[in-house]
C-alpha cells in the first residue's frame, strides 16, 4: 500500500519556553495561551467575529515549520482560515502564505462520492457541495484544519479567522501545532480504525434498557513497515522517546484519499508504546497504537 | 566484530572488596565511591574542572582482566574529552592501555547515515546531538572496548586513571554516576531478528467524565528485548549461566547491543539491569537460545 502517514511530532506553538502568544482578544476564562494546552477542554474564545479575528504566535527565533494544524475549531461552513508565516513581527514579506481558504473541506470530492449519490436523493452527511451537514460534526472526529507546506524558517505565525455569521459569536480553537510535518516513507498495513463509544445503560426490572453515549473516540491501530535503519532510529525513535503516551500530536493517514482525511486527522496520543521490532537487515517495523484525544 | 552485541557483566571498578579509589578532588557529598554504586543519582562530581585537573584514580589492589570502560551517565559537553589509562606502576607511567583523548560524545549520525533531512530537530549538521536531544535519547554511556582498538585488547592492569578536560562546562564540575572497568563478552551472534527496543512510560493519567484526557509523564525508561540463539555448549554454560547467576534481576550492568550503525550504539548501549529471570533453552546439540529483556536504570 501507498505511502501516506503524516505525523506533526514537535509543537513548537504549544512550547511555553519560546516567545510569546497574542490574540485579537479573548473571552474571559479563554486566553490564547489555551491553544498550547494539552487539554482539549481548554481552549481560545475570541472576544467576538469582528475581522480579523487571529492568533499570533512569536517564537522568539526562527524554527522549521512544514505544517500547521488547528484543531477543535468551531468553525462554520462558510468560515475561512488564513495562515501567514513570517520573519517579520509586522508578518511583511511572509515566507508563507495560505491565503483564505475554506476552514471545512468537501468530504466527497468528485470521484469519491459513496455509491448512493448517484441516486439523486440528498446524503444524510453532506450537502449538494459535499460539505458536511450539522448532523455530520457530531459523528466525524474532533475537525482538525491542517496544512502542510514545504518546509520553511520562521518566527512568527498569524493565524486569521473570518466567519461573521458563526452563531457561537466568537471564534473558538482548542489547540495549534506548529513545527516540523513528517511523512512516513514507506508502507504501512493492518489499518484499522474504529470508533469507541462508552456509554451508561439502564436497566428495568422488566428487563427493558435503555443506553445514552457518554462520549466517543476514534482510535487507530497500524503497522508501519520496512522502515530503513537511518529513518527508524533517525526519526522515530526519537519521536517515541519524545512523545511517549503522555504527549500530544498531530497525525494524517490517508489524505491522497480526501474522504478518508476526516477520518484520520487526528489530534492524538499514542496508547500504548511502540515497540521498534528490527524485522531484516538494517530494517525495522513498528505498530502505533493511536487514541484521539477529545472533550 | 561490529554488530555482536558485547556486555560488560564483571565490574572491577564496583567491587569495594578491591583496594581503593580518590580523585583529584570531590565537591562536598559527591565522593569518588560513589561511582561505584548502582543508583544513578549518587554522583561523583570533581571539586573543580581545571585546578586541579579532573580524574578518577582506582587501584583494584591486584591486577586483573580488563577489556573495557563505560562511563555512566555523565555531564560532559560535546567538546568535554577524557583519557583512560591502566598501568601497573602506581604512577601510571608505564602504561598497558591508553585511550588518548576521546570525546565524551559520539557522533548519533556517521557518514551517510543521516535520516533525511539533515536539519533534524535532534542533532546537528555534524551529527552531535542538541542539548534538548539528549533528555530524549538513553542515559548516556560512553563505552570503550579495547579489542576495537587497533593497538590494543584486553589487558591486565591494577591502576586506573581517568582524566577529563572539559573546562568549558557549564556545571562548573565534572560528573559521573558511574564507572564500569572489566571484561568485556563478545557474542557469538547478533541479535536475531525480531528484537525490539522502546521506551516504557509511567504515566499519569486523568480522565474527564467528558471522555477528556491528559497526561502527566512520571518516568521512561529504554528496554531492549531480544534473542540471542545458535549459542554453543561452552559459551551458554561457560558465560551465559555465570552471567545470569550473577547480575540476577538486581545486580547492574552494561550492553551494547548494536553497533554497526552510530545511532543504533548511542541506542542500544544500556546501564541496565535484566527486566525478568531468563532461561537457556537447549534447542540442539550444541545450541542454546536465550531470550533476554534488558531494562535500563534510571
Amino acid at each position: 500500500m501507498g505511502v501516506n502517514l503524516k505525523m506533526f511530532p514537535f509543537n513548537r506553538w504549544s512550547d511555553t519556553a519560546l516567545g510569546s502568544i497574542f490574540s485579537s482578544g479573548a473571552r474571559s476564562g479563554y486566553a490564547a495561551s489555551e491553544t498550547q494546552v494539552q487539554q482539549r477542554g481548554r481552549r481560545w474564545r475570541s472576544a467576538d467575529l469582528l475581522y480579523p479575528v487571529w492568533l499570533k504566535r512569536d517564537l522568539g527565533t526562527s524554527y522549521r515549520i512544514g505544517g500547521v494544524a488547528i484543531v477543535a475549531h468551531n468553525l462554520t461552513r462558510a468560515g475561512t482560515v488564513r495562515v501567514m508565516i513570517s520573519e517579520n513581527v509586522d508578518m511583511s514579506s511572509p515566507v508563507y502564505d495560505s491565503g483564505e481558504v475554506n476552514a471545512w473541506e468537501k468530504l466527497w470530492p468528485a470521484g469519491e462520492e459513496p455509491d448512493y449519490t448517484g441516486s439523486g436523493l440528498a446524503s444524510e452527511w453532506a450537502d449538494s457541495d459535499g460539505l458536511p451537514l450539522a448532523a455530520a460534526l457530531s459523528v466525524l472526529p474532533e475537525p482538525i484544519f491542517y496544512k502542510t507546506i514545504t518546509a520553511v524558517s520562521g518566527r512568527y505565525i498569524e493565524l486569521h479567522f473570518s466567519d461573521a455569521g458563526n452563531g457561537d459569536g466568537y471564534i473558538e480553537v482548542a489547540y495549534v501545532y506548529v513545527g516540523v510535518v513528517i511523512e512516513a516513507d514507506v508502507n504501512y498495513s493492518q489499518l484499522q480504525v474504529r470508533q469507541v463509544d462508552v456509554a451508561r445503560s439502564q436497566e428495568a426490572s422488566s428487563g427493558q434498557d435503555w443506553v445514552k453515549s457518554v462520549y466517543k473516540r476514534t482510535e487507530v491501530s497500524v503497522t508501519l513497515e520496512l522502515q530503513p535503519e537511518n529513518r527508524a532510529l533517525g526519526f522515530w525513535m526519537f519521536i517515541f522517546s519524545r512523545l511517549g503516551i503522555s504527549r500530544e500530536f498531530v497525525v494524517v493517514i490517508r489524505d491522497q484519499k480526501a474522504s478518508w482525511r476526516f477520518w484520520l486527522a487526528l489530534y492524538a496520543h499514542f496508547s500504548e508504546i511502540p515497540k521498534q521490532t528490527g524485522t531484516h537487515f538494517q530494517l525495522y517495523e513498528f505498530p502505533l497504537e493511536i487514541e484521539e484525544l477529545v472533550g | 566484530m561490529a554488530n555482536r552485541a558485547k556486555i560488560f557483566p564483571f565490574n572491577r571498578w564496583s567491587d569495594t572488596a578491591l583496594g581503593s579509589i580518590s580523585s583529584s578532588g570531590d565537591a562536598a557529598g559527591y565522593a569518588a565511591s560513589k561511582t561505584q554504586q548502582r543508583q544513578r543519582s549518587r554522583v561523583w562530581r570533581s571539586s573543580s574542572l581545571s585546578s586541579p585537573s579532573p580524574y578518577l584514580y582506582r587501584d583494584l589492589g591486584a591486577q586483573y582482566r580488563i577489556g573495557g570502560l563505560a562511563l555512566v551517565s555523565h555531564n560532559l559537553t560535546a567538546s568535554g574529552q577524557f583519557r583512560v589509562r591502566i598501568s601497573n606502576n602506581a604512577a601510571v607511567t608505564d602504561v598497558v592501555y591508553d585511550s588518548g583523548w576521546l570525546f565524551g560524545w559520539e557522533a548519533i549520525f556517521g557518514v551517510d547515515e543521516e535520516p533525511d533531512g539533515a536539519d533534524s530537530e535532534f542533532v546537528g549538521v555534524d551529527g552531535a546531538p542538541f542539548a534538548a536531544t539528549i533528555s530524549l535519547l538513553p542515559k548516556p554511556v560512553r563505552r570503550l572496548v579495547f579489542a576495537e582498538d587497533p593497538y590494543f585488547s584486553e589487558v591486565s592492569g591494577r591502576y586506573i586513571q581517568i582524566d577529563f578536560d572539559d573546562t568549558d562546562n557549564g556545571d562548573g564540575y565534572i560528573e559521573i554516576a558511574y564507572v564500569y572497568a572489566g571484561i568485556v563478552v563478545e557474542l557469538e551472534k547478533s541479535m536475531a531478528y525480531g528484537w525490539q527496543i522502546w521506551r516504557e512510560e509511567q504515566a499519569r493519567v486523568k480522565r474527564a467524565a467528558s471522555g477528556q484526557l491528559w497526561m502527566d509523564s512520571l518516568f521512561k525508561r529504554f528496554h531492549v528485548s531480544c534473542l540471542f540463539d545458535f549459542q554453543s555448549d561452552a559459551r551458554a554454560a561457560g558465560f551465559w549461566k555465570f552471567f545470569f547467576n550473577h547480575v540476577g534481576v538486581t545486580r547492574e550492568f552494561v550492553v551494547s547491543l548494536k553497533d554497526d550503525t552510530a545511532a543504533s550504539k548511542v541506542w542500544s548501549t544500556l546501564y541496565c539491569k535484566l527486566a525478568q529471570p531468563v532461561n537457556l533453552r537447549h534447542v540442539e546439540a550444541d545450541s542454546h537460545e536465550v531470550t533476554v529483556e534488558f531494562a535500563e536504570i534510571v
